[in-house]
């Protein structure tokens, strides 16, 4: 199978996982290049991986912190600024206070400490089974289930406080 | 139709962190309906903002740059050629070296050149001969003398000896 069709199904993914990490666009599209890199290096290798996604997922993550650690001056914060599509049939009022509290939603989660910030993108934006965030961020299951529950919590508890 | 009261059951299991993906694309469905109980209604955007986010996607520039990967089929063959070159490259060392080797040999022993040694006046010649003779016999006779020596002290720490 060629290179492109075997990141091409799960290549945004990796982009969004980086995207959380690193919060800042750019930066998580360098990050995702710099991964698919190192897949290609692998060359016929890479027939050898067992779960492709998740070995890409784990590089994603680990090159996002290797990202964060090296200090890069991050640029205008795209993520704060950048705003999710919604529906274009709501009212200009309704879809300013929609994106107003999209932001502050997005906010929250991006203050979460890293590995409960990745585990709820895999879980409640990616849909991924604990088995799979286990093997993609190389965690246990009871460490992957307590980082789940802290962020939740602490999501419920912002929520309720704010009044979103 | 997902009603109120599951929505509730399945929203504490999520904020315990039991709830199954089924039960949280459940969620999903409810609070992306136009109606939802005013108690929850808090957590819509929560849900609402799962969904948005899993639609983020790269730039159209940066998949651009992604759908042309080098490809590699081009990588094997630029492998094999570069050790191919690698070979190619030692063996032709490996045979100048061992070229410069037995190069040096015959200028080495050709450097000398024995012939202007050889003495063409037979009266140098007699000369030459007469002089080597002379230091031969002149080195016999010390060796004659050396020995006599050696006997004579040899009979000073042994007297008796005949």
């Amino acid at each position: 199978m060629e290179f492109r069709e075997q990141i091409w199904p799960f290549k945004d993914r990796l982009y969004r996982l980086a995207l959380r990490l690193v919060k800042d666009q750019a930066e998580a599209e360098d990050v995702v290049q710099e991964v698919l890199i190192k897949v290609w290096r692998q060359g016929t290798e890479l027939k050898l991986i067992q779960n492709l996604e998740a070995w890409c997922i784990r590089l994603t993550r680990n090159q996002a912190l290797d990202k964060l650690k090296s200090g890069y001056r991050k640029r205008k914060s795209q993520l704060d600024t950048q705003v999710l599509q919604i529906a274009d049939n709501t009212q200009p009022d309704v879809l300013l206070e929609s994106q107003d509290t999209m932001q502050r939603i997005k906010r929250l989660i991006n203050q979460l400490p890293e590995q409960q910030r990745a585990v709820v993108q895999l879980r409640d934006v990616e849909g991924l089974s604990y088995q799979e965030i286990c093997e993609s961020l190389d965690l246990p299951m009871s460490q992957v289930k307590s980082h789940l529950f802290r962020a939740r919590q602490k999501l419920r508890q912002r929520i309720e406080k704010s009044g979103l | 139709m997902i009603s109120t009261a599951q929505a509730k059951l399945w929203l504490d299991r999520y904020f315990s962190g039991e709830s199954t993906l089924e039960e949280e694309a459940g969620l999903r469905k409810y609070f992306s309906q136009d109606e939802c109980a005013e108690e929850l209604l808090p957590y819509q955007q929560l849900f609402v903002y799962y969904k948005q986010a899993q639609q983020e996607v790269a730039s159209a520039d940066f998949n651009q740059r992604l759908a042309h990967p080098p490809q590699q089929g081009l990588r094997i063959r630029w492998q094999r050629w570069s050790i191919a070159a690698t070979i190619a490259l030692l063996l032709g060392l490996a045979a100048w070296v061992w070229q410069s080797n037995n190069e040096v040999k015959p200028i080495a022993q050709s450097s000398i050149d024995w012939s202007k040694y050889e003495l063409k006046d037979p009266v140098q010649a007699l000369q030459v001969a007469h002089s080597a003779l002379k230091r031969t016999s002149e080195a016999l006779h010390q060796s004659t003398k050396m020995a006599t020596e050696e006997v004579q002290q040899v009979k000073n720490i042994i007297p008796n000896l005949k």
